[in-house]
């Protein structure tokens, strides 16, 4: 994956979301979620499930911890690597992110594939 | 918590399986508790691993957190006036919960501790060990709290009582409940209880039940689906291995029987209670969406990727019946359950005022000309106060599968169906009537299990029912004339935008 192979899309300033928050957001037509992590890191990764593509926005989030848990079936992630804790194994997409100027971007890929991982359960 | 991580010693401590020595492979799991549809030995089974893992410390301090936060809940809210403000429909749909769910829960932990014993691999008894404490807790939860309205609605005594009488909606629920797991051995339980009717039905309509509950202002009822979601997002999960071993080992056939016969059945249960309650009976400025939106964008994605995940297929009657039964099956079992509502121990909100009117044809282009012409003379009767114009007569056809009246007229009416004709069945001299082709299938996958049964005409008709008249009938349903559900609203909904009614009668 290449730098120019991706769309960069303004999502919000830095200071519109706190540290340990996030954002659910639509961008470029793919649900995305935007980790604010306590320590300052910004990221972004797929906006469902990859289990069964429950909003992971509508879970249950421990901004101390940094995990959340998806409100579907109880999946948990460490959103500061977006690898599953619970089952383990199983990896949130992660899109690139930037901050240029005070305002966060979130790069979406241009290969006309939709950007997430599924991992049925089992 | 213990110092090690839950991946260092979690397979170890779990996986207690050994081969038989003393009893045979089939004496120890008999055919009838486990079927293993030729999946053998034993040994094949142990590679079933669920998602997510939980260990019994974890799950006893998780379950103990969760109940003293809902009796918590609970408690509060006894004292407020809560309960009196709420919108006479949503008290229509929660009372018809607790009636057809309550004690089912409990059934539903007889079909775990049966995993629990008789699953094929020590994990799945491990997790089904859970379902069991489970499906205890939401047993005794939703008896508990309707238990402490009783002071405010009398029928709340339904979720005790519905499942031990023959209400034509209580033996609906209890003949599906007990082909999904009162009866059914532990293999097919987990495809059709766990991953067909939990993973595919419940557990994503109670997340969306408990955000209506709490916009509709019903956080007692809120908080209660809530903790049980959560409970069932945890042990759904059992059936998702067990499909994955059944394709594994080249049965995927039998997965998908086993599926297409529990999601046909689970569809028209759902229909009859979540149908109605999200397009008739939750408040119209709380609806978040129609039905058949809900089920297109949860119910029917979900599967679709759940089939393609697995390697199954969509059931064979998806498109020709299923796909076509959204725009019209519960509209006319809303239909029919207001019109025999003195059959019912819930009062049906007609939801039909002319709000509630332009919202159903926005959601169901052409419903005014299809269903709506019914309403409009049920309005007018009511406006020339001829209530009994209103009220039943005699009874319904009931299906022989669903047990759930036959509605195939209106579907005919609606233009969804070829004829208004039920399907008829002869099996060994006997006639059966189903209301449609899926159900008649079902049936013909196993005679011998549905064939005994005999539905509330087929009593009616045999002579079971004394007198043979509505009141008998009634007295032998265990309804009372104070629990025969009435409408929820005293027709207000016919009168709006009209006369009042003293002056529509003079």
């Amino acid at each position: 994956m290449t730098v120019a192979s991706l769309a960069w899309h303004e999502a919000f300033a830095v200071d519109e979301l706190w540290e340990g928050d996030f954002l659910d957001l639509e961008i470029d037509g793919e649900p995305v979620l935007v980790v604010h992590l306590v320590g300052g890191a910004i990221k972004a990764y797929q906006g469902v499930c990859p289990h069964q593509e429950v909003m992971l926005g509508d879970g249950d989030w421990d901004e101390d911890t940094g995990v959340l848990m998806c409100g579907g079936h109880r999946w948990e992630f460490d959103m500061s690597a977006g690898v599953g804790i619970n089952p383990a194994g199983c990896t949130l997409y992660e899109y690139p992110t930037k901050v240029d100027d005070g305002v966060v971007f979130v790069g979406v890929p241009q290969d006309g594939e939709r950007h997430y991982n599924r991992c049925p359960g089992s | 918590m213990p110092a090690l991580r839950r991946s260092d010693w979690y397979d170890l401590a779990r996986d207690l399986n050994w081969n038989l020595s003393y009893v045979t492979e089939d004496e120890a799991f008999p055919e009838v508790m486990s079927n293993n549809y030729g999946i053998t030995p034993n040994e094949k089974w142990w590679g079933w691993d669920e998602p997510y893992k939980v260990s019994y410390r974890e799950y006893v301090h998780n379950q103990h957190g969760k109940d003293a936060s809902v009796y918590s809940v609970n408690s509060v809210i006894a004292r407020s006036r809560m309960f009196e403000e709420l919108d006479p429909g949503w008290k229509s749909a929660i009372v018809a919960h607790y009636g057809a769910i309550a004690v089912p829960e409990y059934l539903a932990g007889l079909g775990e501790s049966r995993m629990g014993r008789f699953g094929r691999a020590a994990a799945w008894r491990n997790m089904a060990l859970f379902g069991t404490l489970d499906e205890t807790r939401h047993g005794q939860i939703q008896t508990y709290f309707p238990y402490t309205l009783l002071d405010k609605e009398p029928r709340m005594d339904w979720a005790h009582k519905a499942l031990h009488t023959n209400e034509w909606g209580a033996i609906a629920a209890r003949h599906l409940f007990d082909d999904m797991f009162t009866a059914n051995d532990a293999v097919s339980t987990a495809i059709q209880l766990t991953f067909t009717f939990e993973t595919g039905f419940t557990n994503l309509q109670f997340l969306g039940m408990a955000a209506d509950a709490m916009e509709v202002g019903d956080l007692d009822f809120g908080a209660l689906i809530s903790s049980i979601q959560t409970d069932e997002s945890r042990h759904a999960q059992q059936g998702e291995p067990t499909v994955k071993i059944l394709v594994e080992n080249g049965y995927a056939d039998v997965a998908q029987r086993l599926v297409d016969h529990m999601f046909w059945r689970s569809w028209h249960v759902f229909a009859l209670l979540t149908g109605l309650s999200m397009d008739y009976y939750t408040p119209l400025e709380h609806r978040s969406h129609s039905f058949k939106e809900f089920m297109q964008e949860w119910i029917v994605k979900q599967f679709l990727d759940q089939f393609r995940d697995f390697g199954l297929e969509p059931s064979w009657y998806w498109e020709s019946h299923f796909l076509p039964e959204l725009d019209w099956y519960h509209h006319a079992l809303h239909l029919g359950v207001w019109f025999w509502r003195p059959t019912v121990w819930w009062n049906p909100d007609a939801g039909v005022s002319p709000a509630e009117r332009e919202w159903l044809e926005e959601k169901y282009p052409g419903w005014n000309d299809t269903f709506g012409v019914y309403w409009d003379t049920i309005g007018d009767n009511l406006r020339r106060g001829e209530e009994t114009k209103t009220l039943p007569e005699t009874f319904p056809m009931v299906c022989n599968m669903c047990q759930i009246p036959v509605v195939t007229p209106a579907g005919f009416r609606a233009g969804k169906l070829e004829s208004p004709e039920p399907q008829i069945h002869i099996h060994e001299g006997r006639q059966y009537v189903f209301c449609s082709e899926p159900c008649k299938w079902v049936f013909q996958l196993n005679p011998a299990r549905f064939a005994g049964h005999t539905s509330v005409v087929d009593r009616f008709l045999g002579g079971e029912i004394q007198p043979p008249t509505i009141p008998g009938a009634l007295e032998w349903m265990g309804l009372s004339p104070e629990e025969m559900g009435q409408d929820a609203t005293n027709y207000a909904w016919a009168f709006e935008g009209f006369e009042a009614p003293g002056a529509a009668a003079s």
